[in-house]
């Protein structure tokens, strides 16, 4: 374990960090508040005059529907897209890489708690004031309680699971990233599928029924959109164990992964630049 | 060499860097997945909600297609511009003013990436694809305000670009609120204007003239009741009004810019 306490040393370090950058974070959250509003807008619109009555059959109406929308705003920075560490993404592509590689740390988990520290801080100071405006809107728009205080206490377990699951997907991009001569296709790729499939465009529920099980038991699923379900209440404390389960199975499959590649590319790497 | 040629140059110059990278093939595939991606949200609420009160599917996309190719048309072209405020940061900029061109045109050349061709093909696909379902004939008169439309689209969504950069003059940082007016204007075409809350449909139609250029246009095609066939026209006179106006920012903000190290 001796890579355990240089990486809480860093996972400290970059929590400071990136608490400090006040302004820039300002304008980011008013976006994400807007970015929220805009999205709650059209939910309710959908909700308000379409024709088919979607709350019934979809098993969400318009209340847990807005609500799970402000949520999404509110764990923006633990899903993928939003954690890829920019100075790493640097590092890789500036050659930087063969610095990373001189210290004694495994560099898969060195990465994996720096992603993890900085995003963890975003998330942090993301939470009281988008949830405190949210819920604070008038009524449609609004950002509802917690089905119960179990609802609440499982929603959060399961997002923590999911947020490391989440690093373990960018360990993958940054693999990926690694494989500089192929360019960004493929991460721009991996990027869009998850953000679609982790329903941070828009609830798996409200997806087409026939499509329900299988973006049920999807990866991506377990990072964003199952904890959520624990929060509107659509799936009951109860189900936790069992989802948290299938959780830490889809977070130890993409860990091994990511490891692994990483070690084949590490064995290959072409320094570009420098 | 005048502008234009120069210009070109640097796309020229953009395109072969790009294609040097040994996965563009891969980077195609990419742009595919987010050709589909982009317009699925929609599709995927339509199909579960049905048609929103008279409006279908077809219609919406009509509206949502116009405000997407011309945003694509924006990033493809003038993408530099959205890398701007690092420049100011880096103080990189100071290298441009050197040059004896117009430094619009240098930012505009600075960077040019095919696969942002993709919002382009999959708007033009979904613009295409709402105009058959409805069964609209085009006639040369109307295939000329559609051209027109996204031409002030594309000036409109540069404009704000420009605004943006512009800002980073006083700011140094970038800002997030740029991404209100990109991605948010196209995420508000979505639903049917006349169903927004009023507040935000001005926004996009007085403040930033996203519906002029994509709703009145779409109307004035289909024929849509209840909207003057007029206001179609509108959409490249309010892009170059949009345009002109953010050039004037960004003259003020270049005298205003003092370099930031080196």
């Amino acid at each position: 374990m001796s890579w355990l306490r240089p990486c809480l040393g860093i996972l400290r370090m970059h929590l400071r960090n990136s608490l400090q950058y006040r302004l820039a974070a300002w304008a980011q959250l008013t976006t994400n508040i807007f970015w929220g509003f805009v999205h709650a807008v059209i939910i309710v619109v959908f909700y308000r005059y379409g024709k088919q009555n979607a709350g019934v059959s979809s098993g969400m109406n318009i209340t847990q529907a807005v609500s799970y929308i402000w949520l999404v705003q509110i764990a923006l920075y633990l899903i993928p897209t939003f954690s890829i560490d920019r100075e790493i993404r640097n590092k890789i592509q500036q050659g930087d890489v063969g610095i990373e590689l001189c210290r004694p740390l495994d560099l898969y988990f060195h990465w994996f708690t720096r992603t993890a520290a900085s995003r963890f801080g975003r998330f942090l100071l993301q939470v009281p004031p988008v949830a405190s405006v949210a819920m604070l809107l008038p009524e449609p728009y609004r950002l509802a309680p917690p089905a119960s205080l179990l609802s609440l206490l499982a929603a959060f377990c399961s997002l923590l699971i999911g947020f490391l699951l989440s690093c373990a997907v960018v360990g993958i991009i940054y693999v990926l990233l690694m494989q500089i001569r192929w360019g960004d296709g493929p991460v721009i790729m991996l990027t869009v599928l998850t953000d679609m499939l982790s329903g941070s465009y828009l609830p798996l529920q409200l997806w087409p029924a026939w499509a329900q099980r299988f973006l049920y038991a999807q990866p991506f699923a377990s990072l964003l959109d199952l904890p959520l379900r624990f929060y509107l209440g659509t799936l009951a404390p109860s189900a936790f164990p069992g989802v948290a389960l299938m959780q830490l199975a889809w977070m130890i499959i993409f860990v091994a992964t990511g490891w692994l590649l990483m070690q084949r590319s590490l064995k290959r790497l072409v320094v570009q630049g420098g | 060499m005048n502008g234009f040629a120069l210009y070109w140059r640097y796309l020229k110059m953009n395109l072969l860097a790009g294609l040097q990278y040994k996965g563009w093939p891969m980077q195609l595939i990419g742009v595919l997945v987010t050709v589909i991606t982009d317009p699925l949200e929609v599709l995927l609420l339509f199909a579960r909600f049905g048609s929103i009160g008279d409006w279908p599917a077809t219609r919406v996309m009509l509206v949502y297609g116009l405000s997407l190719t011309a945003f694509g048309l924006a990033e493809l072209f003038s993408r530099g511009f959205d890398y701007f405020p690092s420049q100011v940061r880096t103080g990189s900029f100071d290298r441009i003013l050197l040059r004896p061109r117009s430094t619009f045109l240098q930012i505009l050349g600075t960077r040019f990436h095919l696969h942002r061709l993709s919002r382009v093909v999959g708007g033009l696909f979904v613009i295409v694809w709402s105009l058959t379902k409805q069964g609209v004939s085009l006639k040369l008169q109307q295939l000329l305000l559609l051209l027109c439309a996204l031409i002030g689209g594309y000036l409109v969504y540069t404009g704000i670009f420009v605004i943006s950069s512009a800002v980073a003059f006083w700011t140094v940082q970038s800002l997030d609120w740029v991404n209100i007016f990109t991605n948010g204007s196209y995420q508000v075409a979505k639903v049917p204007p006349p169903l927004l809350p009023g507040w935000l449909r001005n926004t996009f139609t007085f403040f930033m003239p996203m519906f002029v250029c994509s709703y009145y246009p779409a109307a004035n095609v289909c024929g849509w009741e209840g909207v003057p066939v007029g206001l179609g026209w509108l959409a490249l006179p309010a892009g170059i009004a949009f345009f002109t106006a953010s050039l004037v920012v960004w003259r003020v903000g270049v005298r205003h810019y003092a370099s930031t190290g080196s």
